[in-house]
């Protein structure tokens, strides 16, 4: 991600943490919500690395603000030729989705179906409590008007979304382990501190792991992205399917090494794992990307390795 | 704002020719008997001859200089070459080892003459060298080795025994790791030295060990006071502990760790595709590109001459993982049905993997050993 973005947007996380309106607003203000808007609509027409680079900050810093489902929904009303409205927006793609995220506090909701795609004025009432720290509102309940309508190139609201969420979760991921290491460091039983256990410093490295490959695979995925092409599905299911995987591990020993605290609503940590259970699920978990990747795999009856080499990583 | 650095590194036009050349290499000789594939082909499967054969086609020594017989090429062709080597279970144990490490150890530490009298044989696949670091009683604690290397006026006295040694009775050259001085105090690190040692010399006892499955590949090697000469010396007296964590950088790094029973995989969609779930080929897949992902990332960086050390590590330990997880899923999908349902060939493959299993995540240190080194980067220990 550009140095100075990077620097504007940690700012904003961190200096906004108390009031979320005025987070928004700066979020906003510094343009950084329509980094992913085409010059030719208003916006900046940033390569799609920086959105996602913005994703996996804000995965990091686990506000609860709509800034990832705002930057999908910019890109897909770029993709259809419409304007993006001001404000938070949210997404749902239609036979996917039962919530839809922050519904309750969206400005407008871009809905897909198939390639069709309308902007809905929000926001959706009905929230509800799911795995994940954010609002999710009831996808039967999206019956504000419609203001615009338009039609998708590409099949990319899957794909986008997916590869959005990726991003998001390896912020997440990467600030769970730190939370991790620095608890473990300052956490004194028997005597010492829980980093001096070798069965922790065990446990922090199979994190750090996991969350280095999720990295890889998504930073691989992201390399893959063009404007105004289909997403290269391949990449992004190895991606959503890794960041899965290392979201199963790392929030598994984060609680573990965090014991009981890290059980509170207090603690910082359930905000990243909350998160995490919730993001793994959106927009196809594991088994679903994994399935789409054999699916394929299978069906051209070659030989594996030949496949896989072809396609150039 | 990552712990551990992985660089993208997208697949060039030349890598692709490259890959494409060495497939049809591998594709003539296996069609004209030259090999049978084989799992963990980079241990199990000694071929002097196929070893000479890959030196002629450029494909050992790759990335040194053309001076001493190699080739000038990028890290990332050589690990094109050594991805398809392993995934048609060539036999390339023989000269592995020195392609790998000893080397690239000798290029960096070598005098003049060592370099130019030992780096093109290997080149060309006809000269094999080993590790010699672990003693009996000096296995994952690698600090506590005893063999010992003695000043004369001469050059050096060695005595004392390496043990796992793969390849070494077909080896000529060892790379041993000594003490050459005390320790001091608790740190152990100082005081210990590599020797590049001629195992033609007199007092060299070498013995096979057969491992599990009753192969023998690795060895126990006896110095009885070896007399070596000044040069024998690699590289500077007292650096050899920084030496050795070098040379396994190297050990650890390649596609050889994640890769040694992707075979099984293979087979099994070839002989019994239906009984597979795209969801298990999937997953598989998805971890797999990871992996080659992240051994692209770490070659590139080798080629930009950093030393991703905790890096290797940590793709050692993911990589040994996957190898497992892969056996795991296989042979459960085997287990599901009676075997004599089953191909009498993907049953010997799963019987063979099983064997060979256990070695992976112990040779090149433990699972255990790398998660101290990376623990140790994460700032915990």
């Amino acid at each position: 991600m550009d140095a100075m973005l990077e620097t504007t947007a940690t700012r904003i996380l961190t200096d906004h943490r108390e009031s979320l309106d005025a987070a928004w607003v700066a979020l906003e203000g510094s343009g950084l919500t329509r980094l992913w808007v085409s010059e030719a609509h208003g916006g900046y027409g940033m390569a799609p690395a920086e959105g996602f680079g913005l994703a996996r900050l804000a995965g990091a810093h686990a506000l609860p603000v709509p800034i990832a489902d705002t930057l999908v929904a910019s890109w897909l009303l770029s993709e259809a030729g419409l304007q993006s409205p001001v404000g938070r927006m949210s997404v749902l793609i239609e036979g996917w989705q039962r919530g839809i995220p922050f519904g309750d506090g969206a400005d407008h909701v871009v809905r897909v179906q198939g390639r069709s795609l309308t902007l809905h004025r929000g926001p959706i009432a009905s929230a509800y409590a799911a795995v994940g720290e954010d609002p999710l509102s009831d996808a039967g309940a999206l019956t504000g008007a419609v203001i615009a309508t338009g039609e998708l190139h590409h099949d990319i609201a899957l794909p986008l979304a997916a590869l959005t969420r990726a991003a998001q979760m390896c912020g997440a991921l990467e600030a769970a382990l730190t939370l991790s290491i620095e608890f473990a460091g300052q956490r004194i039983q028997f005597g010492r501190a829980l980093s001096k256990f070798q069965a922790i410093q065990h446990l922090l490295s199979e994190m750090s792991a996991e969350v280095a490959a999720a990295s890889a695979a998504l930073d691989a995925a992201v390399a893959t992205v063009q404007p105004g092409t289909p997403l290269d599905l391949q990449a992004v299911a190895v991606a959503k399917f890794r960041a899965g995987l290392a979201a199963g591990t790392v929030c598994e020993h984060a609680h573990q090494i965090h014991g009981a605290i890290g059980y509170t609503q207090e603690y910082a940590l359930a905000r990243l794992t909350r998160r995490l259970w919730q993001w793994r699920e959106d927009f196809g978990g594991e088994s679903y990307w994994a399935t789409e990747l054999g699916r394929v795999a299978l069906r051209n009856q070659t030989p594996l390795w030949p496949q896989l080499t072809a396609r150039g990583e | 704002m990552s712990q551990f650095i992985f660089p993208i590194a997208p697949e060039t036009q030349e890598e692709r020719s490259l890959r494409s050349r060495v497939r049809l290499f591998l594709e003539t000789e296996r069609a004209a008997g030259g090999f049978e594939p084989a799992a963990d082909c980079w241990v199990s499967g000694v071929a002097p001859a196929f070893s000479r054969k890959l030196g002629q086609m450029g494909w050992i020594g790759m990335t040194w200089p053309k001076a001493y017989g190699g080739h000038a090429l990028p890290t990332l062709h050589r690990l094109v070459v050594t991805e398809e080597l392993l995934v048609a279970g060539a036999p390339v144990a023989a000269h592995w080892i020195a392609d790998r490490q000893s080397g690239a150890q000798i290029l960096k530490f070598g005098t003049e003459q060592q370099k130019q009298s030992i780096l093109p044989r290997i080149a060309a696949g006809e000269c094999y060298t080993c590790v010699g670091m672990s003693e009996p009683q000096a296995g994952s604690d690698l600090a506590a080795v005893t063999t010992k290397a003695t000043k004369t006026p001469t050059g050096w006295t060695l005595s004392g025994r390496k043990i796992w040694s793969t390849v070494a009775h077909i080896s000529s050259y060892m790379l041993v790791l000594a003490r050459t001085s005390p320790a001091d105090g608790k740190n152990r690190h100082v005081g210990l030295s590599q020797f590049l040692v001629d195992l033609t010399l007199p007092g060299i006892e070498i013995s096979g060990i057969r491992d599990i499955a009753g192969h023998t590949h690795f060895n126990e090697v006896v110095f009885d006071d070896v007399q070596l000469t000044d040069d024998a010396l690699l590289g500077t007296e007292g650096n050899g502990w920084a030496q050795c964590m070098g040379e396994l950088a190297m050990e650890r790094s390649g596609p050889e760790r994640f890769l040694t029973t992707f075979l099984l995989l293979e087979h099994a969609l070839a002989t019994m595709p239906e009984a597979i779930p795209p969801v298990i080929v999937g997953d598989l897949i998805a971890r797999l590109s990871t992996l080659r992902i992240m051994s692209r990332g770490i070659a590139y960086r080798l080629q930009a001459g950093e030393h991703p050390d905790t890096e290797a590590a940590l793709v050692k330990q993911l990589g040994n993982a996957f190898e497992k997880h892969l056996f795991a899923t296989i042979r459960g999908i085997i287990a599901a049905r009676p075997e004599a349902e089953v191909p009498v060939a993907l049953l010997r493959l799963r019987d063979e993997v099983q064997l060979r299993l256990p070695a992976n995540t112990l040779r090149g240190g433990t699972t255990e050993i790398l998660r101290g080194v990376i623990a140790r980067q994460l700032g915990v220990r």
